[in-house]
């Protein structure tokens, strides 16, 4: 909502929707630019849940991928899958169903007192290198296999 | 024998049930509306049968498809009953039950249309004992589909599902009677279906984990199958799903993992989606941005579209009261179940 209100005083004509509508809205889009918030050696972006569901359907439908990160952000680490290394949030954050500032519980709200049922809050997943299209760094525009390449340069 | 006035009370009744949505599901929509064609075909005098048909079809059957024309399980009945009709009719004059006996020979066109009376008194009863059979198999429906749950669940295995479907319900707990396996429930915003998914899978005993949207594509490389149910079928495989399905199948299919859709077969539509859109709906945007957000509404437009588009390349496997097919075996399904003529209601 942020970016929203950004480009909203920026005079971007803007269209806002959650994600279950990205099949629907995805019809009318020709670029997707997404943030990062580390950038792996093996090409795979690290970022807000979320991310790589985008990335996904933009190839699906052969929408160019663009991401803006700079180069502080790119690691040596490697890494395959988002389960490896993640963060957890706060499960008590899917139990709220309202989506303004005020919490309203929903349904969920005796989950703790059910023994069969949990409830799974991931911060971060991982989007493979063959959903990038290209990286926009301050060194220029890069494919995302040239991570390492970066990195070696500044050893 | 009911009267033409209380024929006409029942269909006004629900006409408008449906359009006011107080019968809820299509499984229910589907049964009320069998149960009120078969009152409409007892009931309506007819001697040529395209008298009869043309009551079903136009009268009855194209006001009850207008009433909610988003639920289309209501034409896919009425064309099955017509498909019934004309079948009988062919069936019976074929074999010479007409009374004239010189007219078995004549081309199939006029076969149609030669009902004497006799022969019109004669087709009835066994037009309205099939019907029957209809309604006995849709209440059947979820039966059948259950007794397949065994094979296609194993143990241990991590089974993802989207929205909140009673097939799926009753298809994952039969199978939890015998084997031990766990279920991810996406919660499945705006409508929150997941939720109340979740809390009657755990309640069944099932080890169940609800995950929120964005977090679909994270966990698909863990999961064993996607099993979910549907809105609609469409006559090329095309589902009509809950809103973010089409998310949660591209996924599986990135990560090859099978597509598994549970659904009766009267959810197949002879419909085809020529745009992908045209069954799709777009609800208030108040739950993706309500008015306490301020200023911002104006100078925004807000998507919230209620349903999805799935492609049939996306899906692996129907299971249906009939059995499993893959969707290349739909188009069949759809010429042993309507006729050609009947899709424009």
């Amino acid at each position: 909502k942020k970016l929203l209100n950004c480009l909203v005083n920026a005079g971007i004509n803007c269209t806002y929707a959650f994600l279950h509508a990205v099949g629907f809205a995805m019809r009318d889009v020709s670029k997707v630019f997404l943030g990062a918030h580390a950038f792996m050696s093996n090409g795979a972006l690290y970022s807000r849940v979320g991310t790589a569901m985008v990335a996904m359907m933009a190839k699906e439908k052969n929408i160019p991928v663009i991401i803006c990160c700079e180069t502080y952000k790119f690691t040596d680490k490697v890494q395959l899958d988002s389960f490896v290394m993640n963060e957890q949030g706060n499960p008590n954050d899917i139990v709220n169903i309202s989506t303004t500032l005020a919490p309203k519980p929903g349904l969920l709200s005796e989950w703790l007192n059910k023994p069969d049922l949990k409830l799974l809050n991931l911060l971060y997943d991982l989007t493979p290198s063959k959903y990038i299209t290209t990286v926009i760094t301050e060194v220029g525009m890069i494919p995302c296999t040239s991570v390492p390449v970066i990195l070696r340069e500044y050893k | 024998m009911t009267g033409p006035r209380d024929l006409n009370a029942q269909i006004e009744s629900l006409v408008n049930r449906l359009r006011r949505r107080q019968v809820v599901g299509s499984w229910c929509v589907s049964i009320e509306t069998a149960m009120l064609l078969r009152q409409v075909v007892s009931a309506t005098r007819w001697n040529q049968v395209e008298t009869l048909i043309k009551v079903v079809k136009e009268d009855v059957g194209r006001r009850l498809v207008m009433a909610q024309p988003r639920e289309l399980a209501v034409g896919n009945i009425v064309c099955r009953v017509l498909r019934l009709i004309r079948e009988k009719i062919r069936t019976f004059s074929f074999y010479g039950g007409s009374g004239t006996g010189t007219n078995t020979q004549s081309s199939m066109i006029n076969l149609l249309g030669d009902g004497s009376p006799m022969g019109a008194k004669r087709a009835s009863p066994l037009i309205i004992s099939e019907l029957q059979e209809m309604i006995n198999e849709l209440e059947n429906t979820y039966v059948n589909i259950i007794d397949q749950a065994m094979e296609h669940i194993h143990s241990n295995e991590i089974i993802m599902t989207v929205g909140k479907s009673r097939t799926v319900e009753m298809f994952l707990k039969t199978a939890a009677k015998k084997r031990k396996f766990s279920v991810l429930v996406a919660e499945t915003f705006p409508t929150y279906l997941g939720h109340e998914m979740a809390l009657s899978l755990s309640e069944a005993g099932i080890d169940t984990t609800v995950i929120s949207d964005s977090a679909i594509f994270a966990v698909m490389s863990r999961v064993n199958k996607v099993i979910m149910g549907t809105h609609a079928v469409l006559a090329n495989g095309g589902l009509i799903s809950v809103s973010g399905a089409q998310m949660v199948a591209t996924a599986a299919k990135h990560h090859s993992k099978p597509v598994v859709v549970c659904t009766g077969l009267y959810k197949l539509s002879p419909l085809y989606p020529y745009d992908e859109d045209s069954f799709n709906d777009l609800v208030a945007p108040d739950p993706v941005f309500s008015f306490n957000e301020g200023d911002l509404i104006d100078k925004v437009t807000l998507l919230n579209p209620y349903y999805d588009y799935v492609s049939p390349e996306l899906v692996s496997l129907f299971i249906t009261n009939t059995g499993g097919h893959p969707p290349s075996y739909l188009y069949r399904l759809i010429n042993e179940n309507y006729d050609p003529d009947d899709t424009d209601i």
